[in-house]
């Protein structure tokens, strides 16, 4: 499937599918992290979005289409995915509001904030080791025991999961038509995916930058070499919600899109949570951190130069436990 | 999110631009309060930002980064027992020239919190239920008389911790009472008596003062926390009411709560959560 499939019309009509059910989330500014960076920041608050993360934008406009599409039929289909979290929390609510049952497959080092979520929004969950094949391969396993009353609906490598998320950018044109720049996280390669096709569709003129933690810098790599480069072996990260590597899907979006990925240390992102939480009073997960971190950063500045002025920062996702490990 | 981290710049900001005496070189002693910590610390911020010189007198209680950063901005910090603390202020202004400050019952500084429920006014006019939380009063207040003097026809509530009840006991007995033994997790809900000023307006425009539970507090710090918002005890009360019923029937209704600050470390906040 190529990406070029997917155009702003998809984003307009995924945000037309989930109106009213999602957030249309707040935009926030901080003039002490504005003086730190020399720029105008502007925070696009998806830590207050529903499930806690974007995720639940992506994730509700899939299902809306499964629904649509076996709406002739008499039975219904169970739905199935493997996820480190947000996107478990997110498909395990969407689908409890489309009458779906999800099946979900997390690696057993996800937060326990993030399995309780999954519990109570009536996803069924099996725990597997934190790897890309042991994931894939638990969600394989439960598709074969269900099908065909299946389907499959994968975090970022779906084409209904872009135009989705896609949808915030969408909002964030709306509410800052002055921005120059736009920087996003980037794991599985999905939001920026999305972000990439509906903003540079409305503003062709914007500069879209991505995010990594240095130690799951696949997409960094990857861009470097002209094809895709995934993780070596499962990142070691605080960045929980940023250790999948860029899906096939997604990489032709970003490989012409993004003018280039910033990478970020543990150290910056936990130095970016602290001072989001004491300086904008917002809770938001590492994932979330390592964008801010790189708009603080010397990279950055070096990429853009000194004509951009205001940048959007997505705040992915606020889904943390109370203590991790970086914060103490 | 307000600047210094709580809604108490408001009303200090009011009261700064309306001090009785206009020349700021003349008052050579500077200016006194009392506080455990949030008035405290806006206070000493406009302080730094006016060039006044300046003291702030705290409880023992009263945590060594609240205690840090007031001087930090270049104010004077004294640690006294509770009990003491009036006494030292009385001997600030007579002895040193200073002018007092009260932390909550000026008319000045309540007129300025009350900026917020003009504020409420405007994003929702046809609100139908404010919850504030509620320590020496000065917030209620402010936000009581700003929603019935435009004559807003909401109900007003104040929260108050269990311990640290001195103006549901002030209501009760007609008259504003102090309560020493006050306490609370909440820290700036509990000061021990309730403001003379603030008790006559909570009286005259609050339909009612309710009390909540430390537990109950913090279990709406957690919640605010599992929603993206950093909030500390204090200012989480009003959620804590809402959750625990105690407001009564709002199905349906228009509903303003209150988060009236986010002074709170992730340290605190982790051992406050465990």
């Amino acid at each position: 499937m190529c990406c070029s499939r997917i155009a702003l019309a998809d984003v307009k009509a995924a945000g037309a599918r989930i109106r009213g059910h999602v957030h249309n989330t707040p935009v926030m500014r901080c003039s002490n992290l504005d003086s730190i960076s020399n720029l105008q920041l502007q925070f696009k608050c998806e830590n207050f979005q529903k499930t806690g993360s974007f995720k639940i934008r992506g994730a509700l406009n899939a299902l809306k289409l499964v629904c649509q599409k076996w709406a002739r039929e008499e039975r219904r289909p169970a739905v199935v995915t493997h996820s480190s979290g947000n996107h478990a929390q997110a498909l395990a609510q969407a689908a409890r509001w489309c009458g779906l049952t999800a099946h979900i497959v997390m690696p057993h080092t996800s937060p326990a904030v993030k399995q309780d979520a999954v519990r109570a929004y009536g996803g069924h969950i099996t725990l597997c080791d934190p790897t890309e094949k042991a994931r894939k391969e638990a969600a394989t396993q439960i598709m074969q025991r269900l099908e065909p009353n299946a389907v499959l609906i994968p975090s970022s490598n779906h084409i209904d999961i872009i135009a989705g998320q896609g949808t915030l950018a969408v909002e964030f044109l709306e509410q800052v038509p002055q921005l120059d720049a736009i920087v996003g996280s980037i794991a599985g390669g999905g939001m920026m995916a999305g972000i990439c096709i509906a903003a540079k569709a409305l503003k062709p003129s914007i500069r879209l930058i991505g995010s990594e933690p240095k130690n799951a810098d696949d997409c960094a790599r990857s861009l470097a070499a002209g094809r895709i480069i995934p993780n070596a072996s499962p990142p070691v990260t605080i960045a929980d919600s940023l250790a999948v590597s860029v899906y096939d899907i997604p990489w032709p979006v970003l490989k012409s899109h993004l003018e280039g990925v910033v990478t970020v240390s543990e150290e910056e992102m936990v130095t970016a949570m602290r001072l989001v939480w004491e300086r904008m009073k917002l809770v938001i997960e590492p994932g979330a951190a390592c964008s801010v971190a790189a708009v603080l950063s010397n990279q950055f500045r070096a990429l853009v130069g000194p004509e951009v002025k205001r940048v959007g920062v997505v705040l992915c996702g606020g889904n943390v436990d109370l203590r991790p490990p970086a914060l103490d | 999110m307000q600047n210094t981290g709580s809604f108490k710049l408001r009303g200090i900001v009011n009261t700064m631009a309306n001090l009785s005496r206009t020349d700021k070189e003349t008052s050579s002693g500077g200016l006194v309060t009392m506080s455990a910590g949030n008035y405290g610390r806006s206070f000493a911020y406009m302080c730094s930002e006016l060039g006044v010189r300046a003291k702030v007198v705290m409880p023992l209680t009263a945590p060594q980064n609240r205690v840090d950063i007031i001087r930090s901005y270049g104010v004077d910090v004294e640690k006294l027992p509770s009990s003491e603390m009036i006494a030292r202020v009385d001997r600030c202004v007579a002895e040193e020239g200073m002018e007092f400050m009260h932390p909550f019952d000026d008319p000045r500084l309540i007129a300025g919190h009350g900026s917020l429920g003009l504020e409420i006014l405007e994003d929702l006019p046809d609100v139908d239920v404010v919850v504030v939380c509620c320590g020496g009063g000065g917030l209620l207040a402010g936000i009581a008389a700003a929603l019935k003097l435009s004559g807003n026809e909401a109900k007003i509530f104040g929260v108050e911790p269990e311990g640290a009840c001195t103006m549901y006991l002030s209501l009760k007995e007609g008259r504003a009472v102090s309560k020493p033994d006050a306490k609370s997790i909440a820290g700036g809900l509990a000061p021990p008596f309730a403001g003379k000023l603030t008790y006559s307006i909570v009286k005259q425009h609050v339909e009612k003062v309710v009390l909540v539970t430390d537990s109950e507090i913090i279990d709406a710090v957690r919640t605010l926390y599992q929603n993206g918002i950093v909030a500390e005890p204090s200012g989480a009360a009003a959620l804590a009411a809402l959750r625990c019923n105690k407001i009564g029937d709002v199905a349906g209704k228009k509903v303003v709560l209150t988060i009236s600050g986010s002074n709170v470390s992730p340290v605190e906040l982790s051992e406050l959560l465990k």
